[in-house]
């Protein structure tokens, strides 16, 4: 009897407004809703993924052009930029699926009140604001990128060990994350300055992603690593993968992921804090 | 006894502005004002601006990739020091680009109906976007010409130092970005048959990305590319000006008949495009 009354109770917690399970609950439906919409729009899709396939294209036209001159910049060859690119492009389509479509809409959410609905709701602020709805004619995208990775691994020898596949994961992971809160470090100030508009360091960090941090040279190449963890999002899970790296980049990946998440939310829950509201 | 003449303080008629409202006067006069306005305008935000210039990094990532490839000796017989000049070069090009203004200020006032009250106005509507990008630019030139030598300084770029060979690149950079604006508006004129164009839109910059010479010089494309591309206003406007001053290949004042052959031809294009297109405006918003 207790036993029962402890599970009903806990599922009960489980589902509790407020919750992380509730606010995910929330965000889904959110997804759903923009899913049947763009269901209206299945030529947009289909635009949007020629599109997008012409643009991986012209993304891919630098890295073979330099291999038909050389075997390739400081050891990256034409398999390693590919999947190098392969990984940039996935964090193009997060930006283009998740990040803009939510965080890019903050500032006209303030001017019109609209955030001010968002917040009042009885789910986690942050994960609401930056995942409630979907780009989705920009879906494809993951499922260009992913292609291209396998062919890159396939044509480039394939992964050194099965560890080196894992961690490369992980590391792919800690660079989802890093974008995501790229995003949000961009863009949170807009809460209680209306104007404010970092965006373009955003669009700045994520353009630069697109070659190996390496060829930038000593200097900047730690800048982009330690100072501003660009290096994270494209080239580190690449160099992992073809053992261009040691290992323990992995840990770091995942310590400079979890210090940036912790400085996101800590930052988030300040500016809400002093958000007063700014609808006109 | 006479009376003293009374000077009355006659109503006077506003003398009528007899100025032709056509024009290559007139539409010198027009944008000439609409820049004025714009600049004012976006006075307010020029910090914005001048700061927003750092957000456009695309050809220094191009710059390292290159850079890297020619560390162990010139590639297709270009140096690392040519290939730093060509890229910081290219990287003002492309800031001072007109097109996505001209191309998605004309389909957003298309789409919202603002285009039908600018139809009734003297002048084209094309004029009034590529202003308000013009406008921005004036703030991003300064912030390009301390930045961009410093690039070239700090990474031992190469110039080929002639006072002529700037001449030029200016003058070519000038015509091809007006002519790849013809093109932009052309682009732009999609809006009229799809209701959401952008990204069939943004193509063109894709094709301003190879063909223009944004990701590589045009020389280093196999086949005959080099020779064909090196004749079309995308190249003029991106890749031209910087392989001139980065000193890569030959490059004669011939270069400025070309482009404004083209501006003449992509005039009259636009024209025919713009006359089919006015014929699919519904003007009302979408």
């Amino acid at each position: 009897m207790s036993a029962q009354t402890d599970a009903v109770t806990r599922d009960h917690e489980r589902t509790q407004v407020g919750s992380l399970r509730h606010t995910l609950t929330v965000v889904w439906c959110g997804w759903r809703a923009a899913l049947s919409g763009a269901a209206e729009y299945r030529g947009d899709l289909v635009t949007g993924t020629l599109v997008s396939l012409v643009w991986l294209g012209v993304s891919a036209v630098p890295s073979i052009v330099v291999t038909l001159h050389t075997d390739g910049a400081g050891g990256w060859t034409l398999p390693r930029l590919m999947y190098l690119l392969a990984i940039w492009y996935l964090m193009d389509a997060v930006m283009w699926i998740v990040i803009m479509p939510n965080i890019g809409q903050w500032g006209r959410q303030v001017q019109t009140g609209a955030l001010d609905a968002v917040l009042l709701r009885p789910v986690r602020s942050l994960i609401m604001c930056s995942f409630g709805t979907l780009g989705v004619q920009d879906l494809p995208k993951v499922l260009l990128a992913l292609g291209l990775a396998v062919g890159a691994v396939v044509t480039g020898g394939g992964p050194t060990s099965p560890a080196a596949v894992v961690a490369s994961m992980i590391c792919l992971v800690c660079g989802l994350v890093l974008m995501w809160a790229a995003g949000v470090l961009t863009s949170y100030k807009v809460l209680t300055q209306v104007q404010f508009d970092a965006s373009f360091l955003l669009h700045a960090g994520h353009n630069l992603a697109r070659v190996p941090t390496p060829l930038y040279g000593r200097t900047i190449q730690v800048l982009l690593t330690w100072v501003v963890p660009v290096s994270f999002v494209a080239t580190v899970p690449a160099q992992v993968m073809f053992g261009m790296t040691s290992l323990w980049m992995v840990a770091a990946a995942v310590l400079v992921t979890a210090a940036v998440v912790l400085l996101v939310v800590v930052l988030w829950n300040r500016e809400v804090r002093r958000y007063s509201g700014a609808m006109s | 006894m006479t009376a003293a003449p009374v000077a009355h303080d006659e109503p006077v008629a506003p003398r009528l502005d007899r100025t032709p409202v056509r024009g290559a006067r007139y539409v010198a006069r027009v944008a000439g004002a609409l820049l004025r306005s714009e600049m004012q305008a976006r006075a307010a935000y020029r910090a914005q601006l001048a700061i927003g210039a750092f957000g456009w990094v695309v050809p220094l990532a191009f710059m390292a990739l290159w850079r890297g490839a020619s560390d162990d000796g010139a590639v297709g017989g270009v140096t690392q020091a040519q290939f730093t000049t060509y890229f910081a070069i290219v990287l003002v090009t492309t800031s001072l680009s007109l097109g996505g203004g001209i191309i998605f200020g004309l389909s957003g006032r298309v789409h919202d109906g603002r285009l039908s009250a600018m139809l009734l106005r003297p002048y084209h509507p094309v004029i009034v976007p590529a202003a308000e990008e013009l406008a921005g630019n004036v703030y991003r030139l300064p912030m390009l010409l301390v930045v961009v030598p410093t690039i070239i300084i700090a990474a031992d770029g190469q110039t080929t130092g002639k006072p002529g060979d700037v001449a030029l690149a200016v003058v070519v950079t000038v015509l091809g970005v007006a002519a790849s604006s013809y093109l932009s508006a052309m682009v732009a004129t999609i809006a009229f048959w799809m209701t959401k164009a952008h990204g069939v839109q943004g193509l063109l910059f894709g094709a301003e990305w190879v063909l223009g010479g944004m990701i590589s010089p045009i020389a280093l494309l196999p086949g005959a590319l080099p020779a064909i591309l090196a004749h079309q206003p995308l190249w003029y406007a991106c890749g031209a000006p910087a392989e001139i001053i980065a000193g890569m290949g030959e490059h004669s004042w011939w270069l400025v008949a070309e482009c404004a052959a083209w501006i003449v031809v992509l005039h009259l294009i636009f024209r025919q495009v713009w006359r089919r297109a006015l014929r699919k405006h519904e003007a009302v918003g979408t």
